[in-house]
């Protein structure tokens, strides 16, 4: 396993996880990505927040072990977030690759990073192995199928804890079963501007859908993404789960279309001109905060996925997505800055990238 | 299904009333509801509709599934990790995978609430490792034997499947 990660994770604080690079999914950019995770924990071992931390350490070497015997984990990246700085540890939370609890909490823990950024497993978070797979675009059934495969192969290295009634268990009974999460974010800039999202998310929430902010539990909704992810896992099959989340995203799907075809007949110029604004203020702006700069990437998203725009590619709005925020633009310079510096950082990085900008750089 | 009272709409609104002691859930329509003068709790945005266990164990001073004697108390614990009901009321965490048959009488009800279901209908694992030794089996048993004496029946079922399939390996 590659063992610098202070090298990787410069590395990484300037490059788009591949997941995020959009393949041609022919769904109009709305759904970024699918991850599908599973929680899984050890027979006869205490549950990480009420283990030992000796005992949570023997756990992760474990589990270490297991992960270099399985091919899928070859040259995966290892980090123990004990010794990793603060600024390091929300870089990973930026990256899908940690949860906010996992960044913040304490004691030994860790994160396994494998097939460029595509596969990786939180180590002593809630449970013992928190195993995630993110594939672009609306894909439950292929990220599904992935993890199936991880799991399998983890599954014959590590005993499982699991009973026949109740399946796979959790430290917490919501996620007890199948221990599946199928999350999905999606960008939904028209029924935001028609202001239908909260109704159509609503709806979603009553056919047992979770509806939260990028980062999961507690986090908030910035540029118009959100995270849609299945509740219940028990009762029901991996397979029922995989079916149950692209129906619900096919409803979504549908109202987000049915928005933007609103929004085109009965209100393109309006639509236009907040496009056209929010590209000559990414374009010119000198101070971008974070949260502007996700609403403007956003208004510029819709503009290229409606094919108002055409000199901008997706692919640097991804970049953009990801590198602009507060952890990523820190690690780039090497330091924690402060607020109003991050803010200057992050106008430079956006005007370099969407040019051409007036006056100069 | 149809709504119980009109029989004509859709039901959409699942309605619990509670009747000197006696719960009776009825299947509604949205306008049957406001016909009936029912107050609906404030539905959240979906944003911060995050789940709580408040909702479904009770705050000490609301509804809840536990009576006054054993929310005073910490009730039983967990004879592996020690961990008690009232923790895992307060955390909503369970102290290590054994706490499932620890509190399973109460288990049973809350993953009902919570999935409307208590049966796991997903991958079955065949756990052990395929080059499995004899010294697991035996463990097993052991451990089985331990179950038995417990009355740990749930348990028992499982370790004696898991028994079952390993010998089958080993042909």
């Amino acid at each position: 396993m590659a063992t610098d990660g202070q090298s990787e994770l410069q590395r990484l604080c300037t490059i788009t996880p591949e997941w995020l690079i959009a393949g041609d999914n022919g769904e109009d950019g709305i759904v970024l990505s699918t991850r599908a995770r599973l929680a899984r924990n050890l027979e006869g071992q205490i549950f990480p927040m009420n283990a030992e931390a000796s005992d949570r350490s023997a756990l992760m070497e474990r589990c270490w072990r297991a992960f270099s015997e399985v091919d899928l984990f070859k040259g995966a990246l290892q980090l123990e977030l004990d010794s990793l700085a603060l600024g390091d540890r929300r870089l990973l939370v930026e990256r899908y690759l940690a949860s906010p609890q996992l960044a913040l909490m304490e004691g030994p823990r860790g994160v396994v990073v494998a097939r460029g950024e595509r596969l990786s497993v939180m180590v002593n978070e809630e449970d013992h192995l928190r195993i995630q797979v993110i594939a672009s675009g609306l894909s439950p059934d292929e990220a599904w199928s992935e993890l199936d495969e991880v799991d399998d192969r983890l599954g014959r290295l590590l005993p499982f804890a699991y009973r026949s009634r109740y399946g796979f268990l959790t430290a917490c009974p919501t996620n007890v079963g199948t221990a599946l999460r199928i999350g999905l974010l999606m960008h939904l800039p028209a029924l935001s501007l028609t202001g239908e999202a909260d109704t159509v998310l609503r709806a979603a929430a009553q056919v047992g859908m979770l509806v939260r902010g990028v980062h999961g539990e507690g986090s908030t909704v910035y540029g118009n993404i959100y995270q849609v992810s299945n509740q219940m896992t028990l009762g029901r099959s991996e397979r029922d789960v995989v079916e149950s989340v692209e129906r619900v995203a096919g409803q979504i799907l549908r109202h987000e279309r049915q928005a933007r075809d609103v929004l085109w007949q009965e209100a393109r110029q309006q639509m236009e001109d907040k496009v056209y604004r929010a590209l000559g203020v990414l374009q010119n702006a000198r101070l971008l905060n974070h949260r502007e700069c996700m609403n403007l990437l956003s208004a510029v998203r819709l503009g290229v996925n409606m094919f108002v725009l055409s000199d901008v590619g997706i692919s640097t709005l991804d970049e953009l997505t990801i590198l602009t925020q507060p952890a990523h633009l820190d690690r780039r310079e090497g330091r924690e800055l402060d607020t109003s510096e991050r803010d200057i950082l992050r106008a430079d990085l956006v005007r370099d990238r969407l040019g051409p900008s007036l006056g100069g750089t | 299904m149809l709504c119980e009272d009109c029989e004509q709409r859709v039901a959409t609104v699942v309605y619990t009333e509670v009747r000197d002691g006696a719960k009776e859930v009825r299947h509604l329509c949205q306008q049957c509801v406001e016909e009936r003068g029912i107050h609906a709790p404030d539905i959240k945005s979906p944003l911060e509709s995050d789940y709580s266990f408040e909702g479904i164990l009770g705050d000490p001073e609301g509804d809840s599934l536990l009576n006054e004697e054993e929310q005073n108390d910490e009730g039983e614990s967990c004879p592996t990790c020690s961990w008690t009901f009232g923790r895992f009321r307060r955390t909503g965490r369970f102290g290590c995978p054994d706490c499932y048959e620890a509190f399973e009488e109460q288990l049973r009800v809350l993953l009902r609430q919570i999935h409307g279901s208590n049966e796991h209908l997903g991958k079955v694992y065949s756990d052990a490792a395929p080059n499995a030794s004899a010294d697991d089996i035996e463990s097993l048993r052991a451990q089985l034997e331990e179950a038995i004496g417990q009355e740990a029946f749930e348990r028992a079922a499982d370790l004696r499947d898991r028994i079952r399939k390993l010998e089958q390996r080993g042909g």
